[in-house]
């Protein structure tokens, strides 16, 4: 019991210390910093912020991954988009209007008419 | 993030509160208002774990999801529990118990209040604003809330099969993205900010759930430095909050946990059956719960195994109750044909591993008793129940060690089988520190019980209410009052001076994006900070052209201003 009372109050301290950081730190942030989160889940928010006022709410878009994103961070990257963008909808990427891509070859999709550009070969456009 | 958005989900938290209280009220009653304020906790949680459970059943069997299918999940609970107590006779609560005082606490117990109160406003604070930055956090729980709160029901690129660029967590139950998705109705919006603080409403819940249980049975200078060590251990605080549903998993499994162990002793009916319920809603929060589930329901028939005849077929009982309650989720998995996420390796294939079995062990030990994580409160839990089974109370410390080692066991299990873990404590290569989230929480739950068993038999003396002077209620009080008032007046103040100069608390919403544009303002197309597009139109000859402007770009669905330049 003494043990229990000595460690939690020792620690309070340390705790009230820990959340105020946080609570002053969140609150320096700004909309955009609070939405996307400091992860960079989101690799280039440039190309998203493009994606989400190009896209009406009932879009559907599709993701390709190229042969350069074929590890994780593409594969993050595509499902933070899947939480991020919603209410729009992942569709097939054979045939969703709206399509981003990760480090794909441009001249492999012609019919690509590409928006936004952003680094690292990330792209967002809508089929012509 | 704005006022409107935490007002609802206090309108939200409350009528879980409703709703929780009207299933107590069919499982126990109480003969005083200030009974049921001792409860309110445990109500709470049996608010939020029923409609999950109920929840889940109607999005399963594929009712649209929404604030009218939310509110009539909580209307048919409450009735149901109303017309269970009406069928038991239960009479209508007076306001006060006969004889009742305010309660006096000790000046040490009144500090230990004041630290717990401002742990709480510290708490709520570094919530408010949080991002949702954890990866877990939204690809597993939030997608599916706002597919939720978005489309009304369980879509199928987010829930079943056909996600098209990798797989989402299907085999993950829906009850805690309902919370959320309700969450977001109850805020008007997707707010993924202000839905942080459901763990803080979470957290006080279950908090409240423990205290009012315990409050009767055990001293509360036994009572609060075992509350207060179990809110800063740094396996919860020093990370922000994940968004995970690993704290409401722990919340509802370790108030189960409770429930059974005082029913071991008292054998009331209504705490089984809360258990029960408990249980039901863990295992649709998460996977893992079945597990933990199956870790409370065994410690408990251990622990009885003096009294088996009695005991073991009202604890069978409640386990097939509660399993029962999760089985269509179950059976829709079951359906759905998804890739086993759970498990990598079979059985077989888990023993072929065995040489990670003793690394696994070391760190399922090191993961629960880790100084860094839980300071000493799985040891003084451990202690505790050992102290208890030397003083005679063999059944709640029996339950007690058979469940941490459960626990551990399991984690070890986990561990050893799935072989994509590595064999490390890091938090983003191996779950196993998150997991023991639950039985650590669930040992602070019962610990101040074994101590108190144990204090009873060397002292002698039993837990009850002391009159104090009233100038000791007063000061103790006033120890209390302080404390709420001293914090939110420091912060006003400057108090915490890190970076920010102090000031009363503001509620960003998207018009501060307007003041805040994200570059391009020399161009006349600008970037605000909200992602929005702000289009510039310059040299509008005069008053009357600009207000034909004005109707013009409201007819087409903008939200116009017209500016003078002052020249």
């Amino acid at each position: 019991m003494v043990a229990a009372a000595v460690a939690g109050i020792a620690r309070l301290d340390e705790t009230l210390g820990l959340f105020d950081w946080r609570a002053d730190r969140n609150a320096s942030l700004s909309y955009l910093d609070r939405e996307y989160g400091d992860r960079g889940w989101a690799l280039d928010r440039r190309v998203i912020e493009d994606a989400r006022l190009w896209m009406p709410p009932d879009a559907e878009y599709g993701i390709v991954l190229g042969s350069r994103w074929d590890n994780l961070d593409g594969q993050v990257a595509a499902d933070f988009l899947k939480y991020f963008l919603l209410p729009r909808k992942e569709a097939s990427a054979g045939s969703a209007p709206w399509l981003f891509c990760y480090g794909c070859d441009v001249a492999e999709l012609a019919s690509l008419e590409v928006l936004s550009r952003g680094r690292d070969g990330i792209l967002f456009g809508r089929r012509r | 993030m704005t006022l409107r958005a935490i007002g609802g989900l206090i309108v939200l938290h409350l009528f879980f509160l409703g709703v929780g209280a009207g299933i107590l009220w069919g499982l126990r009653g109480w003969q005083a208002w200030t009974e049921f304020l001792r409860l309110a906790g445990v109500a709470y949680l049996l608010g939020v774990a029923s409609l999950m459970t109920l929840l889940t059943l109607a999005l399963v069997i594929g009712l649209g999801f929404g604030p009218p299918l939310f509110l009539a999940c909580g209307i048919a609970l409450v009735a149901g529990g109303l017309v269970l107590g009406w069928r038991n006779g239960r009479p209508l609560p007076r306001l006060l118990p006969r004889g009742w005082r305010i309660p006096s606490p000790s000046l040490l117990s009144a500090v230990l209040i004041a630290a717990i109160v401002v742990y709480f406003e510290a708490f709520f604070r570094s919530e408010r604003l949080a991002e949702l930055y954890d990866w877990d956090a939204w690809f597993t729980w939030t997608l599916k809330a706002k597919a939720l709160f978005y489309f009304g029901g369980m879509e199928e690129w987010v829930f079943g099969t056909a996600a098209h660029s990798g797989g989402v967590l299907t085999s993950y139950p829906p009850g805690f993205p309902a919370v959320q998705a309700a969450s977001f109705h109850a805020m008007g919006s997707a707010d993924v900010v202000t839905l942080n603080l459901t763990y803080w409403f979470l957290t006080l819940g279950f908090v409240a759930a423990v205290a009012g249980l315990l409050a009767p049975r055990v001293r509360a200078m036994i009572l609060l430095p075992v509350l207060l060590l179990a809110l800063v251990v740094p396996g919860l605080t020093g990370i922000p909050v994940p968004g995970g549903a690993d704290r409401p998993l722990a919340y509802l499994v370790a108030t189960a946990a409770l429930l059974v162990v005082l029913w071991l002793d008292e054998r009331k009916g209504w705490q089984l059956a809360a258990a029960t319920l408990l249980l039901a809603g863990a295992f649709l929060t998460k996977r893992e719960g079945l597990l933990l589930g199956a870790c409370v329901l065994a410690a408990a028939f251990a622990a009885t195994w003096g009294d088996r005849r009695g005991a073991w077929p009202r604890l069978a009982l409640s386990g097939i109750a509660a399993f029962v309650l999760a089985l269509p989720w179950r059976i829709w998995v079951a359906t759905q044909a998804f890739p086993d996420e759970g498990l990598e390796t079979g059985i077989f294939e888990t023993l072929e591993n065995v040489g990670r079995a003793w690394p696994s062990l070391e760190l399922a030990l090191r993961a629960m008793f880790g100084y860094g994580f839980w300071l000493v409160l799985p040891a003084v839990a451990v202690a505790a129940a050992l102290l208890a089974f030397l003083a005679g109370a063999r059944k709640p410390a029996a339950f007690a060690l058979v469940f941490l080692g459960l626990a551990v066991a399991a984690n070890t299990w986990i561990t050893w089988s799935q072989t994509f873990f590595g064999l490390t404590l890091d938090y983003s290569l191996n779950p196993a520190t998150r997991f023991m989230v639950t039985p650590v929480l669930t040992a602070a739950a019962v610990t101040p019980l074994l101590l108190e068993r144990a204090w009873v038999a060397v002292s002698g003396r039993r837990a009850g209410l002391r009159r104090r002077g009233v100038r000791t209620a007063l000061l103790a009080w006033a120890i209390v009052v302080f404390a709420i008032v001293a914090y939110p007046a420091s912060m006003a103040a400057g108090y915490s001076g890190f970076r920010l100069p102090g000031g009363t608390p503001s509620f960003p919403d998207r018009d501060e994006c307007v003041r805040a544009p994200a570059g391009f303002e020399t161009t006349e197309i600008a970037r605000d900070g909200c992602g929005r597009l702000r289009i510039f139109v310059d040299d509008v000859a005069s008053f009357a052209a600009g207000e034909k402007l004005l109707s013009q770009a409201r007819a087409a669905g903008l939200e116009p201003r017209l500016e003078a330049s002052g020249r």
